[in-house]
């Protein structure tokens, strides 16, 4: 240090002093804190890497600041105060580009997190829609299984109706069979005496078909109820033909319950021989008065 | 020291000029610090400065109006200073205010982020 050269020099510089106003040897704040923020921009790794050239910058700035401030201390106040704050201002830039770069890769990592959640989101939705989709495929597989049976059903059903149909119109034909005849009472049906020997109550074997058909008629209409009444001839007395009569309804009655008409729609009479079809006169006119007359009414 | 007494004297005689604002300077005309400290600043504006990062986006500016001053006063020196202080304070500026935008950002992300954790518990339910 040549300080004898640099002692002739300061009484020119006198005034330039007396406005800095301090000692070559005294710290400059300025530098001091220039030094301060490149050495803290130089510590981040980050400045290291995002901000080389503005690290570089403020090292140079600083490095000239260190040169003034060693060769001339404080007489070259602004340039020194100049190249410090250049420093400094490029150290803190440096930290700022190293600030946003952080911060921009917390943005893209948050991105990749966010996309990563979103096809979480995403997939899960497309497998609830999947859920949703078998579901619907199982209920309208149900549903035509369902349908399938249904028309089967309906099917099998016309096909009853078809062979009721069919049963009636034969039970039709079969009244007409029994000789049924429509008048103000409802539908009668003369069953002959063919069915009862002579003066008893029990129903020849022979009957059992006609009975048949009767109770076949009886099943297939449940809304009709029948009334039977027994008729006899006039030979014997009234009370006597009375009694036979009805102990006959009762017969043809039992005959019916036995093939499956419950007795509520069965009401029997004994007329006995006070309503004639015909003359008792002849063997012919008493064997038509000889008879059950079965009356099928509506309920 | 290797500087010459004759240099030294140089230098102590400007800093005296300086000093007293004299304006007998042979420095260059500082056309490209100036410039480059307007260009600085208009990039900073770019960059959002005013509304994140005013103070040294003022800073910039005043010490580009007092650059400007000083070379009409014939202050050569300090003039291409203010420019090139202007230009640091703009950079500066600029580099704080796409920092401000970039935290921004990652907060906007963030709460996004959250709100699709939410869905994601939700759906899990």
């Amino acid at each position: 240090m040549n300080s004898n050269r640099f002692k002739i020099s300061l009484p020119l510089t006198a005034v330039a002093l007396a406005i800095a106003g301090c000692a070559s040897t005294e710290p400059n704040q300025s530098l001091e804190q220039a030094r301060s923020a490149v050495q803290n921009a130089s510590n981040d790794p980050e400045v290291v890497a995002a901000a080389a050239i503005e690290l570089e910058r403020a090292r140079d700035s600083l490095a000239a600041a260190e040169s003034i401030y060693r060769e001339e201390g404080n007489s070259e106040k602004g340039q020194l105060e100049h190249e410090s704050y250049l420093a400094q201002r490029y150290a803190e830039t440096a930290m700022a580009i190293a600030d946003e770069a952080r911060a921009d890769e917390q943005v893209e990592s948050a991105e990749a997190e966010r996309n990563r959640v979103l096809l979480e989101i995403r997939t899960a939705e497309a497998e609830q829609r999947a859920d949703e989709a078998e579901r619907a495929r199982m209920a309208a597989a149900q549903n035509a299984r369902q349908a399938e049976i249904n028309a089967r059903e309906a099917q099998l059903e016309r096909q009853r109706a078809s062979s009721a149909q069919a049963r009636a119109e034969s039970l039709a034909e079969q009244l007409d069979d029994l000789e049924a005849k429509e008048t103000d009472r409802g539908i009668v049906l003369t069953l002959g005496d063919v069915l009862f020997d002579f003066d008893e109550a029990q129903l020849k074997p022979g009957a059992s078909s006609t009975i048949d058909q009767l109770a076949e008629f009886l099943n297939e209409y449940p809304e009709r109820e029948l009334v039977i009444e027994g008729h006899t001839d006039s030979v014997g007395p009234d009370q006597y033909n009375e009694q036979l009569s009805l102990r006959r309804a009762g017969a043809v009655a039992m005959a019916l319950e036995q093939r499956g008409v419950p007795d509520g729609r069965l009401e029997t009479r004994g007329i006995g021989e006070s309503s004639p079809v015909a003359n008792n006169d002849t063997t012919a006119g008493r064997q038509q008065n000889r008879r059950v007359e079965v009356v099928v009414t509506e309920m | 020291m290797r500087v010459s007494s004759n240099a030294l004297r140089t230098v102590a005689v400007g800093s005296v000029a300086l000093a007293l604002g004299a304006c007998a300077s042979t420095d260059p005309q500082p056309d490209a610090q100036i410039a480059r400290a307007e260009t600085s600043i208009r990039q900073a504006e770019q960059n959002g400065a005013a509304e994140h990062s005013a103070q040294p986006l003022d800073m910039a500016r005043q010490k580009l109006n007092q650059a400007q001053l000083a070379v009409s006063n014939d202050e050569l020196l300090l003039a291409e200073q203010l420019a090139e202080e202007a230009s640091a304070d703009a950079e500066f500026a600029a580099a704080m205010a796409r920092t401000v935008e970039a935290e921004t950002a990652v907060e906007e992300i963030q709460a996004t982020l959250a709100s699709l954790r939410q869905e994601v518990a939700r759906q899990q339910q």
